[in-house]
């Protein structure tokens, strides 16, 4: 994916939280720039613009491994350059199998890392504007404050979610 | 560089990918 976006691409979707992270650019004409901050947005929005015409298969099953950028304060596990392995099922009509298939695979991934100590909260309010239900979070305790690893959900297009790398990294070390 | 940008070099860029490839091999079931 690109990293520079229009700015509006994301003010729009997201959550007051994640707007006031944004990473702006100062251009040298009027157009404001941005970063981009995470990657589940662009991909519903180029979903709804049929973007993805050629891929006949329903649902459309995607993953993407991308540097995403944040303008916080930086702490343990909080970079403001950092890398997100995100998964969508997009489309299609079996909510509820898409649901379990997001289940089975996030078990899986974890499965991978038999050492990693988490928790699985399974019905967490998120903070992203666009997910329609209640979604799913992992956390590490031993992170400290910045512990999510993975977090996902429901949304109009479809379901997702996406691991943080780094922190999935610094949990495995610590 | 910034504060909250790291270079990856050597184990570390190492472990960094190996994940991700661990990862991506579990989606062929998907």
């Amino acid at each position: 994916m690109p990293s520079i976006y229009d700015l509006n691409t994301f003010s729009k979707k997201t959550s007051e939280e994640l707007e006031n992270q944004i990473f702006k650019i100062q251009s040298k004409n009027d157009n404001d720039y941005c970063l981009i901050p995470e990657v589940t947005g662009i991909l519903q929005e180029k979903f709804n613009k049929n973007w993805f015409f050629e891929y006949k298969k329903k649902p459309l099953k995607l993953f993407y491994v991308n540097r995403c950028y944040r303008y916080e304060t930086p702490q343990k596990g909080r970079y403001r350059e950092f890398t997100q392995f995100g998964v969508e099922i997009l489309g299609g009509n079996q909510p509820e199998l898409y649901k379990t298939e997001i289940d089975n695979l996030v078990t899986d991934i974890l499965n991978l890392f038999p050492d990693l100590k988490y928790n699985i909260n399974p019905n967490v309010k998120r903070g992203l504007g666009y997910y329609t239900e209640e979604g799913f979070e992992v956390e590490c305790q031993n992170l400290g404050a910045q512990k999510q690893i993975i977090g996902g959900g429901r949304y109009k297009e479809g379901i997702g979610f996406a691991i943080g790398i780094d922190r999935l990294i610094l949990a495995l070390n610590s | 560089m910034i504060k909250g940008t790291r270079i990856l070099m050597n184990e570390e860029a190492k472990q960094y990918t190996d994940i991700i490839n661990k990862i991506r091999d579990c989606l062929h079931q998907f």
